[in-house]
């Protein structure tokens, strides 16, 4: 029991830094003009809650890692990879009207940086959890 | 370095978890009129309170590892900062107003630091307290 919440806890903070990295990442982007230059209407304003929003949410995506805690590391940044696709297809799927709302290329930078968030993610497991 | 990382994670998620439960059973009070009303538990409301349990526990990440009564007063004393800053210079919650205002924050967030404890302690493996000098062995 003790080792399962362990290991939740490993995952939520894993996600939540992933998360607060990528989202300040995704904030220079946008402060930096390149989104208004690819026609993508979604730079954001650093602010605290945002930013704490981001790290929770992250954290919470994080633990769907869970069931391949313990796999290899190759795996594990794979899967990593993969499970940044649930994100992008939440925020896609759910949270805009249409899929190219903000811009025709903003869901390939979603899905980039989700990708980018679940490998950061599985890194940091691989830090955090026994050799 | 790894073991240290651990620690900061088992603190921070121990926050976390911590200030949600505090933040639920802070809004359930206020619905039922025994304490402040709170914000609606949405997301907009809810998660960046998490995150600042979140990061207000990190640094219990110290004290991890140690018996559990060093813990324990450890997340208390810790959770007097976050009380302090919501009294003195005001914070979004807990939401609290009269005379019983500073009872209110420091009371929400001593539970949240008691719950931090607690979680820190186990998740952290505390060693069992060992026999006093005075008993045999």
């Amino acid at each position: 029991m003790r080792e399962l919440a362990r290991r939740l806890a490993f995952l939520f903070f894993a996600g939540a830094l992933a998360g607060a990295l990528t989202s300040l990442g995704w904030w220079l982007l946008g402060a930096a003009g390149v989104m208004a230059q690819w026609g993508i209407a979604l730079a954001p304003e650093l602010t605290p809650a945002w930013l704490e929003s981001h790290l929770v949410t992250g954290g919470l995506w994080g633990l769907l890692l869970l069931p391949f805690f313990s796999d290899a590391a190759n795996r594990l940044l794979g899967l990593g990879a993969g499970v940044g696709i649930l994100p992008t297809c939440h925020v896609v799927m759910v949270q805009w009207t249409s899929p190219t709302e903000p811009g025709a290329l903003a869901p390939v930078l979603v899905l980039t940086f989700c990708v980018v968030w679940g490998l950061a993610t599985a890194g940091l497991v691989l830090a955090l959890r026994e050799a | 370095m790894r073991a240290f990382l651990q620690r900061v994670a088992l603190a921070s998620s121990s926050g976390a978890l911590a200030c949600y439960g505090v933040l639920v059973l802070a809004s359930l009070l206020g619905r039922a009129e025994v304490g402040p009303q709170q914000a609606p538990l949405l997301a907009g409301n809810v998660l960046p309170r998490v995150a600042e349990g979140a990061l207000w526990g990190i640094p219990l990440a110290v004290f991890l590892g140690r018996a559990w009564s060093q813990v324990m007063l450890a997340a208390l004393v810790l959770s007097l900062a976050p009380a302090l800053r919501t009294w003195l210079v005001g914070g979004p919650w807990p939401a609290a107003s009269g005379p019983w205002a500073p009872a209110w924050i420091l009371g929400a967030w001593a539970l949240w630091g008691g719950v931090l404890g607690m979680l820190g302690a186990w998740l952290g493996g505390a060693p069992k307290a060992r026999p006093g000098r005075g008993k045999r062995r």
